[in-house]
């Protein structure tokens, strides 16, 4: 697959995702447009210093009228002439975007018409913002918050492949917990009575205690993750599949700003009073990385945190 | 070493009556997350936090025996949850760095295997 093809496939699998996200919530704003008089050695000399690809070109009223593409300026290099007005050499044939399409519409658009950018207009045609492919490769990775996919056994791809993971677990609400345990948020004190209880059960189950104490771990960090930060309650669900055994942990908090940074070993938003409890090291995400065999997170401000978590047994830790 | 021996050399105080038992491992941290990252199953655990989530942290981990330090006020609560899980809890006035180095010198070993 070329790496367009990757990107067209990647979009198509996670759009179902955000289906209802609109243009005006991703286009590049304001634009850099150029007016239909000025002369494209003006609109050159704009793609070569602003690392522009193609400039949406307007009347005197501000009202698009074509799109310049590097395309057009290599042509005209060829046998044009650059002091030519811009309206001799660009393309009028522009499709447009409007402010409330939907992201899985301009997708389409994408496909359909294999241009690189769109132009997005108001009611009077006026360029009120553009979209071009990165634009929307970017929402959709911000809007997964992208997530650390964690794997041993997909080691050597996931650095060439790490939204593979993303949809997965989506499914996981049409099967009946094994174990499922709300978290309570309003008292600190009872963090990691989850995880405590989590690990009782894994063991009365007949896991080995190794075992119980890697889930136990990640367990009791993403637990405490969803007292401390969330600011909302919370549910566990541990769930067993094919041998790996799958523990969910999901709030409906304040969700997460920058998953990569939180990522980080030593970084922490616990205020003080945590910290003095013993809290807020800011290991928590790195331990659970550490004890789970794949971990996931889901998350974006304002909407929660998913944090899905796969373990399977290692050779000295049998059932 | 024996508890009881510990509890005698860092002139401890027993929060609660628990049965006797031998040691080999020491750690030490008031961080809970980094108790998570490093316990050994069974060892003794030496903290200046005196919350009930400190032990419950520890239980998840499975530490065998809690050194609290620089005497202070231990909530009840806490002796409590020690007691629920049968983890042993030792509260003494010495500070970290004495017990710790107490220990050390009775030839008790940190989680790396490393000792005098």
């Amino acid at each position: 697959m070329t790496k367009m093809e990757k990107i067209d496939d990647l979009i198509k699998r996670v759009q179902f995702y955000f289906k209802e996200v609109k243009v005006e919530e991703f286009m590049t704003s304001p634009v850099f447009t150029i007016r239909q008089d000025q002369a494209t050695v003006r609109a050159k000399e704009a793609m070569r210093l602003r690392h522009f690809s193609g400039i949406p070109v307007v009347d005197e009223n501000d009202k698009l009228v074509g799109i310049i593409s590097i395309e057009d300026i290599i042509h005209v290099l060829e046998s044009g002439d650059l002091n030519t007005p811009v309206s001799q050499n660009m393309s009028r044939k522009v499709v447009t975007l409007s402010k409330n399409e939907l992201i899985v519409d301009v997708a389409k658009k994408f496909e359909l018409h294999g241009f690189g950018r769109f132009p997005v207009v108001d009611e009077e045609k006026r360029v009120v913002g553009i979209v071009t492919q990165h634009d929307l490769v970017t929402i959709l990775l911000s809007k997964l918050s992208i997530l650390y996919v964690h794997d041993a056994r997909r080691e050597p791809f996931v650095h060439t492949e790490n939204y593979r993971s993303v949809p997965t677990g989506i499914s996981l609400k049409e099967e009946i917990p094994e174990f499922q345990f709300d978290i309570d948020y309003m008292d600190v004190s009872l963090a990691g009575t989850g995880a405590s209880k989590l690990k009782k059960f894994l063991l009365s189950q007949g896991f080995s205690p190794k075992f119980v104490k890697r889930v136990a771990i990640a367990t009791y960090e993403a637990e405490t993750n969803v007292v401390i930060h969330s600011g909302s309650t919370g549910v566990i669900n541990v769930y067993s599949k094919y041998g790996v055994l799958i523990v969910r942990v999901e709030d409906d908090g304040k969700g997460i700003e920058d998953v990569e940074v939180a990522m980080h070993e030593g970084y922490s938003t616990a205020p003080d009073y945590i910290r003095e409890m013993g809290f807020g090291a800011g290991m928590g995400l790195a331990n659970i990385k550490r004890c789970a065999d794949k971990m996931m997170i889901i998350s974006e401000p304002g909407k929660g945190v998913v944090i899905e978590m796969d373990f399977w047994g290692h050779e000295n830790e049998s059932f | 070493m024996l508890l009881s021996e510990i509890v005698n050399l860092i002139d401890g105080e027993k929060l609660w009556e628990f049965e006797d038992g031998d040691y080999q491992v020491v750690g030490a941290s008031d961080m809970l997350s980094e108790l998570l990252a490093f316990a050994k199953e069974g060892m003794v655990f030496i903290t200046g936090l005196c919350t009930p989530q400190m032990v419950k942290t520890a239980d998840i981990v499975g530490v065998g025996a809690i050194v609290i330090v620089r005497r202070r006020q231990v909530p009840n609560q806490t002796v409590q949850a020690a007691k629920n899980m049968g983890i042993p809890l030792v509260l003494t006035s010495l500070t970290m760095y004495v017990v710790c180095g107490k220990l050390f010198c009775a030839g008790l070993e940190d989680v790396n295997g490393v000792k005098k």
